[in-house]
């Protein structure tokens, strides 16, 4: 009798990893906040993340087993390996190439959403966790408290300035939130640029921290 | 000083504070660790890194595509 709750007990039990993980929160409630600013499709994917992992959770994965890490060297890497600096003058000046071509389209047009889109994707497969070498688990340091406080800060004042706006969808000079204040950042094309290479950068600089020992280590 | 100076005024302190903080990591022997050391270990468990990525791509979309 008892072994029939058991199914129960897991699903239950596993439901309530996903309600304690801290990244589904972050994600619903930011998903959210966009949403209701009018942001729907943006929000839908925040949304669709969010039930990704709570899926993943009520199917028995455990959302804080180890990602595994990216081989910061492919097979194409190793065969190059002399040549690595030469390469990455030819991404780096590629990636310029890329932006600035993308910078000449305007925002919120199809083409820059395709622009945006094609690295995002690409940036998503390599980064993605997969089963890899098993690295010890790292501890949070205690210095660590002080970045969460300027993070949580700066959310604080960015929910702050959004919750002061005449509308969620009305836009405030006088409250003004940090998209408000890019807005003439990334008027011009050059700024559109600069702001693409910044997003870009940030992309690659999340793919080398997750580099380790990679699949099959 | 006007709200929207003192907003900026806020946004501006958070960055210099967030400058110095990895100004501060950087130094032999610091307890604090550095930004990059904070992202890998929030991407150190599926959950995070899938957060870090969506978070990630919700920037580019947010500011530049429809």
């Amino acid at each position: 009798m008892g072994e029939h709750h058991l199914p129960e007990r897991a699903t239950a039990a596993a439901g309530w990893r996903a309600i304690r993980d801290p990244v589904i929160a972050i994600l619903l409630l930011a998903g959210l906040f966009d949403g209701i600013s009018d942001n729907w499709i943006h929000a839908a994917l925040l949304w669709f993340v969010a039930g990704l992992l709570g899926w993943e959770a009520l199917h028995g994965k455990a959302l804080d087993e180890p990602a595994g890490g990216i081989a910061r060297t492919g097979p194409i890497g190793r065969r190059w390996a002399g040549e690595r600096r030469v390469w990455r003058l030819v991404a780096l000046a590629g990636a310029v190439a890329y932006v600035w071509l993308a910078g000449s389209f305007g925002r919120y047009s199809w083409p820059m959403t395709v622009a945006i889109v094609v690295p995002a994707a690409a940036v998503l497969a390599v980064g993605w966790p997969r089963r890899g070498a098993v690295t010890p688990k790292p501890t949070w340091p205690l210095g660590a408290v002080a970045w969460g406080a300027v993070f949580l800060s700066m959310c604080l004042l960015e929910l702050t300035s959004l919750l002061l706006q005449p509308s969620f969808r009305t836009d405030s000079y006088a409250h003004p939130t940090i998209s408000f204040l890019m807005d003439p950042l990334l008027a011009s094309h050059v700024g559109r640029a600069i702001g693409l290479f910044a997003w870009l950068a940030l992309g690659w600089l999340l793919l080398q921290s997750f580099a380790g020992p990679g699949p099959g280590a | 000083m006007t709200p929207h100076d003192a907003t900026i005024a806020f946004y501006a302190t958070l960055i210099v504070v967030g400058l110095g903080l990895e100004f501060l990591a950087l130094r032999p022997g610091s307890r604090i660790p550095t930004f990059g050391t904070i992202i890998g270990r929030i991407g150190h468990t599926r959950s995070g890194r899938v957060g870090l990525l969506a978070g990630w791509a919700w920037l580019g979309l947010h500011f530049f595509a429809r």
